[in-house]
């Protein structure tokens, strides 16, 4: 999502307001990993973020004839996301008896040379220490560092001050520096 | 160190306006920075597939059916005439396409807040639908067989005679019918959603995954969520129970976060509630309802808290 141009978003938006499915097929195709990586952030589970995006994608359908082309339409997209990610999350925890499994897919060594191999370690306790950080300071960061929004995008999504968000994610790589210093030295 | 391909530059805004940093500080940030590797792509298994299939296939449906653009309290729908009437140049061209797609059933999708629709069938039996509900019906309906599929919703069928029986799908229970008339209640995904049948005329069965039951007039049976099973014929005031179809509420004993998502359904709005009044029981009777207001303002005093207005719909919140 975050190469696409706010003019393939509006022109995008323009198509589903006169009901253009084709519009919609490449809407979704363009942005549904990146929506799903960010649902992830937030419910952890893989599952339950497909299961957001097909509630999301359904919604944006169904209200297609009443959004503002003018509008950030990636914005639109992302808000729902997140609301019904929170959604999910006050649900699960009201049937606080599911476990909740951490997502740590396990990264296979064999047939990797040594320097691959560091770096695939590396990039296994960045996660690690990613995902260790309060909860709004990750969203802010992996918004900024991987989705590539704007502070103000994020501001707006989180309902910060974008001092706010560049506070979090200042704080972020801070954090993640004084882990890998701590790695370092082991 | 390892610099792991990253093309992504960290953006000037994170390390301006920082007091007290020093350009030592600085450029560890962007060292870290530079250290992500990207999350490009995704996991294989992220589910695209089976989302795009279930968001496409109700696009197709509602292309194929369309909502009705004004407000009528009770549009008569022919299938033939309705699929005339929505074909719009932009949408003949996806039209076209997901008839090949999909070749051997129309769908009906009720809008939300769009009062309820009524769809004629080829063997003269019609189904009435509440708002927000969704009903598939093959291609081949009423030559060989006579079933249909409730996918979610409330639906009153008012069955002809005929030779070959009746049945009406829904995800919890099979109810079979000659000729009678009845009505159907199976919103999913929503707290305890079970499949409801209320008979108004005639004699219907009800197969559950493990038992069946016979209803007679005024009599109901919900299927149990646990057991699969439906639950012995009640009596019941069957007409209230269909105060739907005339714009009315009819609840009982119903959670009200169920109840707010039929008020939702009902008038398109949105209705924030937290768990704390989601989780109560709500008992109510009311033959037309005009709007959102006027039920969570009976709804509100019946269980002692208060709602307000927000920006695209209403909250109820406690005192």
């Amino acid at each position: 999502m975050r190469s696409l141009t706010d003019e393939q978003f509006r022109a995008w938006g323009h198509g589903l307001q006169r009901s253009d499915g084709t519009s919609f097929a490449e809407l979704f195709d363009a942005t549904y990993d990146s929506l799903h990586r960010y649902a992830m952030f937030i419910t952890r589970d893989s599952d339950a973020a497909s299961d957001i995006l097909q509630d999301v994608y359904m919604k944006l359908w169904r209200v297609r004839t009443t959004i503002d082309p003018e509008r950030s339409l990636k914005a639109l997209m992302y808000q729902v996301v997140r609301n019904y990610a929170l959604n999910h999350e006050r649900q699960k925890k009201r049937h606080a008896s599911e476990a909740i499994e951490a997502d740590s897919p396990s990264v296979g060594f064999d047939n990797m040379d040594d320097e691959r191999l560091d770096a695939a370690r590396l990039q296994e306790h960045m996660d690690l220490w990613i995902a260790e950080m309060p909860e709004r300071r990750r969203e802010a960061f992996m918004l900024s560092r991987y989705e590539r929004l704007s502070h103000e995008e994020i501001a707006t999504l989180m309902d910060l001050a974008p001092k706010t968000v560049n506070n979090h994610i200042v704080l972020a790589l801070q954090h993640l520096r004084k882990r890998l210093e701590s790695y370092q030295e082991n | 160190m390892h610099r792991l391909g990253t093309t992504y530059k960290i953006p000037a805004e994170i390390l301006t306006d920082l007091n007290g940093m020093t350009d030592s500080d600085r450029s560890d940030l962007i060292q870290v920075w530079s250290m992500l590797s990207e999350k490009e792509g995704a996991p294989s298994n992220n589910g695209r597939d089976r989302v795009r299939a279930a968001v496409f296939a109700e696009v197709e449906a509602s292309l194929k059916t369309s909502r009705p653009a004004i407000q009528l309290p009770k549009p008569v729908a022919r299938i033939y005439s309705m699929r005339m009437r929505m074909v719009s140049v932009a949408a003949a061209l996806v039209l076209g396409l997901s008839f090949v797609l999909s070749p051997s059933n129309d769908s009906y999708r009720v809008g939300m807040g769009s009062g309820t629709m009524t769809v004629s069938l080829s063997d003269g039996s019609s189904v009435t639908l509440a708002p927000g509900s969704r009903l598939i019906v093959p291609e081949n309906f009423g030559i060989d067989n006579r079933k249909v599929r409730l996918v979610e919703g409330q639906a009153f069928f008012d069955v002809k005679a005929g030779a070959i029986p009746f049945e009406v799908k829904t995800f919890d229970a099979n109810t079979t019918v000659l000729g009678t008339s009845f009505s159907v209640k199976s919103w999913t995904g929503q707290a305890s959603a079970q499949t409801e049948v209320a008979v108004t005329t005639g004699r219907v069965s009800v197969d559950a995954q493990n038992n069946q039951v016979l209803l007679t007039p005024g009599e109901i049976t919900q299927i149990d969520v646990d057991h699969k099973v439906a639950s012995a014929p009640a009596v019941k005031d069957v007409s209230a129970l269909n105060y739907w179809m005339s714009g009315g509420f009819y609840f009982d004993h119903d959670l009200v976060g169920n109840v707010v998502k039929e008020i939702e359904r009902r008038f398109d709005v949105s209705i924030k509630s937290p768990a704390s009044i989601n989780l109560r029981a709500f008992s109510y009777s009311k033959a037309k309802a005009e709007s959102a207001d006027e039920v969570l303002g009976d709804l509100a005093a019946t269980i002692g808290v208060r709602f307000r207005p927000t920006a695209n719909g209403f909250e109820l919140y406690l005192q």
